[in-house]
């Protein structure tokens, strides 16, 4: 069933109770005073014609029960209040006027001290009438007086105001169960919207929201709601993304890794099958070999990122600038070899690093400084303590990096040059490796470069201060 | 001569098709880009282009729509073993396509193929003393035909294809049966030489000692 429709049901059900049974304690207790009213009228009547008789019976002696009569008579001419009167014996009927003395009830024993019974008789033609019954005696001997009074009019008061109350009733019932159904409308549309943005949300409409602006209870269930799709968007997208990369990283390392094979194969079925010219089996000889060599280079630095990926990092306390210098003084002889300069200015002091990625990561920074140097040049690396570990620069007087391929730099087998990678040797992995190892060290990576003139690397580790 | 140009930038990978192809006596050029390719199809007729779809500047794809017209016909060559790429590749009217990595005698075998699908090689192969009518699959020694059994005439095929190459058993095996070669089977030994007693090929089908066969002809 529907809340609206729950909502209206229960409205209607407390309408009814409540209006219900004020109404009837209403009707009732009107009823009930009118009907007192009427008794106390009645019974002021009735002992003024008991007074009258007895007031006649002292002032002269009763006769006889005829002239009793004869007063009765008297009295009921001089506009009568009572719609029956009978005066009996214990023998005889004495007098009788109005119709509905025929349905006088025989309260003789009901008779208290006040000399006085009461009841209420109807008769079929649907009058009401308040029977009081009274004794006195005569001499020696005991009569009967018996008087109605029609209350019909209290019976109709109390039928009239049953009818305006049960046509009250319904109207007030059906403007309470369209009020309700309209308040619950409105109520629970907000639920309806919520409940709409959960089936979009669930059909993949990651975008769509709830949007209830209102401060109640609901508004806050949406805006929870709303949130909550925030995070499940953003985390879809991320999965989403991470998706493509792997799928992105898995194309190119399929393609990386068969061009090699697929050299080495052929060339070794040639050279196995075929009987080549001493300078063909040369070149597939080279090929074989610079290949093979290729293959060696991405499965070393997939080693290394692996590693890098599923190894915790070891922070130790050490100091940048020692560090640099001892791989610095390593690399110069063989730089010196190639025409480059290579020299560093560091900032003494400690902090917290994992000295082998830290390694891994100056040596294919400069790596990749001595790629970018044509015919020699230059490559400086400074480094400098911070508040929560040490800044990086590496600078080369290569020969740059285009501008939008900047942002591409760190994806793995990304090149900017493809043919001048390969004939280096390049796996197209080394800057994945750094960025991955400054992302370790909770820092960061970033080049600026002007082409032809240089390329400088920031990388940025905050592995804090000892 | 067939004139077939390898649009591949990996220079071994071209170099390698290239060294493949002459021995099979087509000749070929390479091209290193897609702005090269595009050049070179411009200033050559070629009769077959085998076309790296990852290629730089222009890519295997976008040369193709320039190619189509010309009615070139073109064979992919890709590391990309994606359905989509095949069916992306196959629709914009390449004849074929090849994955990384491949083996040369079946690259040999597609080109083949191609080839003659557009006529343009011969029908009938002339080697040994030998007519080999490809379309009608008769094998004809001095207008006398000589009745071989399929398997028979595909090794024939196979060899004629590849002349003066040394052919492993397994590669025989897996190109005629299509099947993964189980070691110590002699299937390759059995149909080789009743091949080689019905076309009279004792001298010219020589067996390689722990290798295979090679089908040795004057070039």
């Amino acid at each position: 069933m529907k809340f609206r429709i729950k909502t209206t049901c229960c409205m209607i059900s407390l309408m009814a109770l409540f209006f219900g049974a004020g109404s009837s304690a209403l009707i009732s207790t009107t009823f009930q005073t009118s009907l007192q009213q009427e008794k106390r009228a009645a019974q002021e009547s009735y002992h003024m014609i008991l007074n009258t008789l007895q007031v006649v019976n002292n002032m002269d002696q009763w006769t006889d029960e005829k002239d009793l009569s004869k007063i009765l008579e008297q009295l009921s001419t001089q506009g009568s209040f009572w719609a029956a009167l009978q005066l009996r014996s214990e023998k005889e009927i004495l007098y009788s006027a109005g119709s509905a003395a025929a349905h006088f009830l025989e309260l003789a024993d009901q008779i208290d001290t006040t000399h006085l019974a009461c009841a209420i008789f109807s008769v079929p033609a649907a009058s009401y009438y308040l029977q009081l019954s009274g004794s006195f005696y005569v001499g020696k001997e005991a009569y009967y007086l018996d008087a109605a009074y029609d209350i019909s009019s209290v019976y109709n008061a109390r039928m009239q105001q049953q009818d305006i109350y049960q046509q009250i009733f319904a109207i007030l019932l059906a403007a309470s169960a369209c009020f309700s159904y309209i308040l619950a409308f409105f109520l629970t549309r907000p639920l309806a919207r919520l409940s709409k943005a959960s089936r979009e949300i669930a059909s993949g409409n990651y975008d769509y929201r709830s949007k209830i602006k209102s401060n109640d209870e609901i508004g806050a269930v949406s805006k929870d709601f709303d949130l909550m799709a925030d995070h499940l968007q953003s985390g879809i997208e991320e999965l989403q993304d991470s998706v493509e990369r792997q799928s992105q990283f898995i194309g190119n390392f399929t393609h990386e890794l068969k061009t090699p094979m697929t050299s080495i194969i052929g060339y070794a079925d040639l050279l196995r099958g075929q009987t080549l010219s001493t300078e063909d089996q040369a070149d597939a000889a080279k090929y074989i070999f610079s290949e093979g060599k290729r293959l060696e280079q991405l499965s070393l630095k997939l080693l290394d990122i692996f590693v890098a990926e599923h190894e915790t990092l070891t922070l130790v306390k050490a100091s940048p600038s020692d560090l640099i210098y001892s791989y610095v003084s390593h690399l110069q002889p063989i730089m010196a070899r190639e025409k480059i300069t290579l020299q560093c200015e560091c900032e003494p002091g400690y902090c917290m690093l994992d000295t082998d990625f830290f390694g891994s990561l100056l040596v294919n920074l400069i790596e990749n400084a001595r790629k970018a140097l044509i015919d020699g040049g230059s490559i400086s690396v400074r480094s400098e303590m911070t508040d929560d570990g040490c800044l990086i620069f590496i600078s080369d007087t290569g020969k740059g990096i285009p501008a939008d391929s900047i942002t591409h730099i760190t994806e793995a087998f990304y090149r900017v040059d493809k043919a001048r990678s390969r004939a280096q040797g390049g796996a197209g992995l080394g800057l994945t490796l750094c960025a991955r190892i400054a992302q370790m060290h909770n820092g960061t990576i970033s080049f600026e470069s002007i082409e032809d003139h240089g390329t400088t690397v920031t990388v940025q580790l905050k592995g804090g201060r000892a | 001569m067939i004139h077939i140009l390898i649009a591949e930038d990996e220079k071994p990978i071209s170099n390698l098709i290239k060294l493949s192809l002459k021995n099979a006596g087509y000749s070929c050029d390479c091209a290193f880009d897609g702005g090269e390719a595009a050049d070179m199809i411009e200033e050559n007729n070629y009769d077959l282009i085998l076309l790296d779809i990852m290629l730089p500047d222009i890519d295997g794809f976008e040369l193709m729509e320039y190619i189509r017209p010309l009615e070139i016909p073109v064979i992919f060559i890709t590391a990309k073993n994606s359905v989509q790429d095949k069916v992306k590749g196959l629709r914009m009217g390449a004849e074929d396509y090849i994955v990384k990595p491949f083996e040369i005698i079946e690259l040999l075998a597609r080109i083949d193929v191609v080839l003659r699908r557009y006529h343009k090689a011969d029908d009938i192969i002339k080697i040994a003393g030998l007519m080999i009518d490809t379309k009608s699959r008769k094998v004809t020694r001095g207008g006398i035909e000589i009745a071989l059994t399929p398997k028979e005439y595909e090794l024939l095929l196979l060899f004629a294809q590849n002349p003066n190459t040394a052919l492993y058993r397994e590669t025989i095996y897996e190109r005629i049966w299509e099947k993964e070669f189980v070691y110590g089977s002699k299937a390759v030994d059995l149909h080789i030489q009743r091949l080689r007693r019905k076309a009279h090929l004792e001298k010219e089908l020589q067996a390689v000692n722990k290798v295979g066969y090679r089908f040795e002809v004057d070039t």
